[in-house]
């Protein structure tokens, strides 16, 4: 007979469910969702490996699907640009190198909101099945993102080479500027993946919302600089660090640091309170679905 | 909380809706109250809203398994969510201490592609072990799951029989000082089945507390300390086995008298061809009596009456003695015996007679059939007509008959053990 430590120990932690508790963003509740994620960072780890390994398991081409939209758009703005079909500025960078730069962080923040807002829904019955912290379906989402977009860097490195373009020290500070990017998509990946767990619409539409964003996302152009166009540079989430992303990467000093700063800041705001929300959330959406 | 207590729920409700729309701008409205961290009365209904569990207290003791019972949508699982922390209560509060698990059928977690290795981790992670945890149970669980095999082929290649075993295997391996259990003892082989059990008692030795939800009494009846019976969300009964049992068959052939399921025989409207109609039905005891219960062991007649429109040479009488979990416990033919049943035209009586009914403390629905020689024409049938039987407590399961226990040992040369009086 195999012997297993299941009796509880005296002072071991005492659970309480009730409708009063946990509501609204008393300092006891940050504890407890703190404490949760910690725990869980070895389940965040498990999901996002789950994902990860099974996404290219059954693929003849396996990571290369990492990097086929960005190749696929830049290869194609890159031709409209040199046929003069489209004419776009590209800061008097190479175009090829200034679009990858901006498609690269772009996919980022794209595929990021892409799989948070499936996450719930893909992950199975399980769901509503297990009681697990949740988030960690989200931040996994998250994790799996941040992989793909390593996997296109490796793109950067023969285009710098090919160019000969000898990038400046600030490069080694560009990846400082995604930490933020991230929370944004988190943030913002927490409100979407419960809102497609109620209705299926978000999931439909968030391809085509995503198309749109990259067109009013100075991606594949520089960014604009005259009213109202400008807006973009503030509105869209993802401008402020893509434009950051490629300044630091080329040019060593940041063009639009106010807009930087601003949406910067406000990213662990946006975290907290999204992730409360969905905190709060999941069990009204769970006993809906 | 008492130290020996390592549940409780005091007043628990939750409350649904019916209508898919109130219900998604309720979520709405409740989520925004609780990010606002604003007091409404939650505790009250709203339009279309109704208590799916209502006022629910109870206490689980270190080592207790507490059995849940009730009808279909009597609230017990949406209890076991609420206990699990799946969804919230909106009236009441729950308390535990340790380590609470649901034994589900985490095979839904299951991802196709990945190893049977690799889920095991994922679902392991998902149930709050550890790697170096799942590390060290991972031999006992693949010994437990017995598909050595198998493991390192993808999940998509099992048969379900496989998911479901990997997945027990790992749910049953997490050391969890209470237990929920949702009706799952129905899946994989007997020698399986025989594995979850003996895991389960000795889960029970280590002092873990269970609760068990399902449908089938004596499964409830043979592991349960205490039993709840649950009957349109609110406890209708809880306390002893035997007697919750009884209440529990008590509110299923209530619930399906007002159904209109019991005596729905009616003789103008055959189930047949109608050529031998069945007119009338009754059970009659030792002394011919006309019952609607007897003990276990008393002899029992069932007796119907028919009419026929002609003669019938050489029909066939069938009954079908079924158990509320739905088992069949006794079907009967006069094919079977090589009785030959001729019928003349007009009114007439068929009897069968039981020496008595070994079934243990149940209510036992009867359907009986008259079909032609050679089953060519099913003249009439009838079905769910309701007995109770008075149990008898010195066995357990659907069946029971008096038996006498005798021991061999290599020491002494006979020792017998008989029942106590």
């Amino acid at each position: 007979m195999t012997t297993t430590n299941a009796l509880p120990a005296a002072d071991e932690e005492i659970v309480t469910y009730d409708a009063h508790v946990d509501r609204g963003f008393g300092r006891h509740v940050w504890r407890q969702m703190n404490e949760h994620l910690l725990q869980s960072h070895e389940l965040t780890w498990r999901l996002f490996l789950r994902s990860f390994r099974a996404l290219y398991r059954q693929s003849s081409l396996g990571y290369f699907w990492a990097l086929a939209p960005t190749v696929v758009t830049v290869t194609a703005f890159a031709y409209l640009n040199v046929s003069r079909t489209l004419v776009l500025d590209s800061q008097g960078l190479p175009y090829v190198l200034f679009a990858l730069l901006g498609m690269s962080t772009w996919q980022l923040f794209a595929m990021g909101l892409a799989k948070c807002t499936q996450s719930l829904t893909s992950a199975g019955s399980f769901v509503v099945k297990v009681n697990f912290p949740r988030e960690t379906l989200v931040l996994a989402a998250v994790l799996d993102s941040i992989v793909g977009f390593l996997i296109r860097t490796v793109l950067l490195v023969p285009v710098f080479a090919y160019y000969q373009f000898l990038p400046p020290w600030t490069i080694l500070l560009a990846p400082l500027v995604l930490i933020p990017m991230l929370l944004w998509v988190a943030a913002i990946g927490f409100l979407l993946a419960a809102a497609n767990a109620v209705l299926r619409d978000f999931g439909s539409a968030i391809g085509m919302a995503l198309m749109f964003l990259m067109f009013v996302c100075p991606v594949l152009y520089s960014p604009p600089d005259v009213w109202p166009r400008s807006l973009m540079n503030w509105l869209n989430p993802a401008s402020p660090f893509v434009i950051a992303f490629r300044d630091l990467a080329t040019m060593g000093y940041l063009t639009h640091p106010y807009e930087l700063l601003v949406l910067g800041l406000l990213s662990p705001l946006a975290f907290i309170l999204c992730w409360r929300t969905f905190n709060l959330a999941m069990p009204r959406i769970i006993e809906r679905i | 909380m008492n130290d020996d207590i390592v549940l409780q729920a005091e007043g628990v409700s939750k409350k649904f809706c019916r209508s898919l729309k109130r219900s998604m701008w309720y979520a709405g409205l409740d989520v925004a109250r609780d990010v606002a961290g604003i007091d409404y009365a939650h505790d009250q209904l709203r339009p279309a809203e109704f208590w799916a569990v209502n006022d629910i207290s109870f206490e689980l003791r270190r080592g207790e398994c507490l059995g849940i019972v009730g009808h279909n949508g009597a609230g017990k699982s949406t209890l076991l969510k609420m206990l699990n922390g799946i969804v919230k209560p909106d009236r009441g509060r729950i308390e535990y201490q340790g380590r609470l698990e649901a034994l589900l059928e985490v095979a839904a977690g299951f991802h196709p592609q990945l190893t049977g290795r690799e889920n095991v981790y994922v679902i392991g992670a998902i149930l709050g072990m550890s790697r170096r945890a799942i590390d060290a149970k991972f031999e006992r669980i693949a010994a437990f799951a017995d598909i050595d095999d198998f493991l390192d082929t993808p999940v998509k290649f099992y048969s379900s029989g496989m998911k479901v075993r990997l997945g027990m295997a790992v749910s049953l391996h997490t050391d969890p000082s209470i237990l929920l259990v949702d009706e799952v003892f129905a899946v994989g082989d007997i020698s399986f089945r025989a594995k979850c059990f003996n895991r389960i008692g000795e889960l029970r030795q280590l002092g873990v507390s269970f609760l068990l939800v399902s449908h089938n009494p004596s499964l409830i009846g043979g592991y349960s300390n205490q039993v709840m019976v649950l009957d349109h969300g609110k406890i209708v009964a809880l306390g002893e086995p035997e007697s919750a049992l009884d209440t529990y068959l008590d509110i299923m052939r209530s619930r399906q008298l007002q159904a209109g399921k019991l005596d729905a025989y009616s003789a103008d409207t055959p189930n047949g061809t109608g050529r031998i109609r069945i007119v009338n039905f009754y059970f009659t005891n030792a002394v011919g009596a006309r019952v609607q219960s007897i003990s276990a062991g008393e002899p029992l007649k069932l007796s119907f009456e028919y009419e026929a429109d002609q003669d019938f040479q050489d029909i066939e009488v069938n009954a079908r003695i079924v158990t509320p979990a739905d088992q069949v416990f006794l079907r009967l033919s006069n094919k079977l015996t090589g009785t030959r049943i001729d019928v003349t035209k007009g009114a007439g009586v068929v009897e069968l007679s039981l020496p008595c009914l070994p079934a243990n403390s149940s209510y036992l629905s009867l359907d009986v059939s008259i079909w032609s020689e050679s089953r060519h024409e099913l003249f009439d049938s009838c079905k769910d007509m309701h007995l109770k039987v008075e149990g008898c407590s010195r066995s357990n399961g659907i069946a029971w008959v008096d038996c006498e226990y005798k021991v061999k040992s290599a020491l002494a040369d006979r020792f017998e053990l008989s029942p106590k009086k």
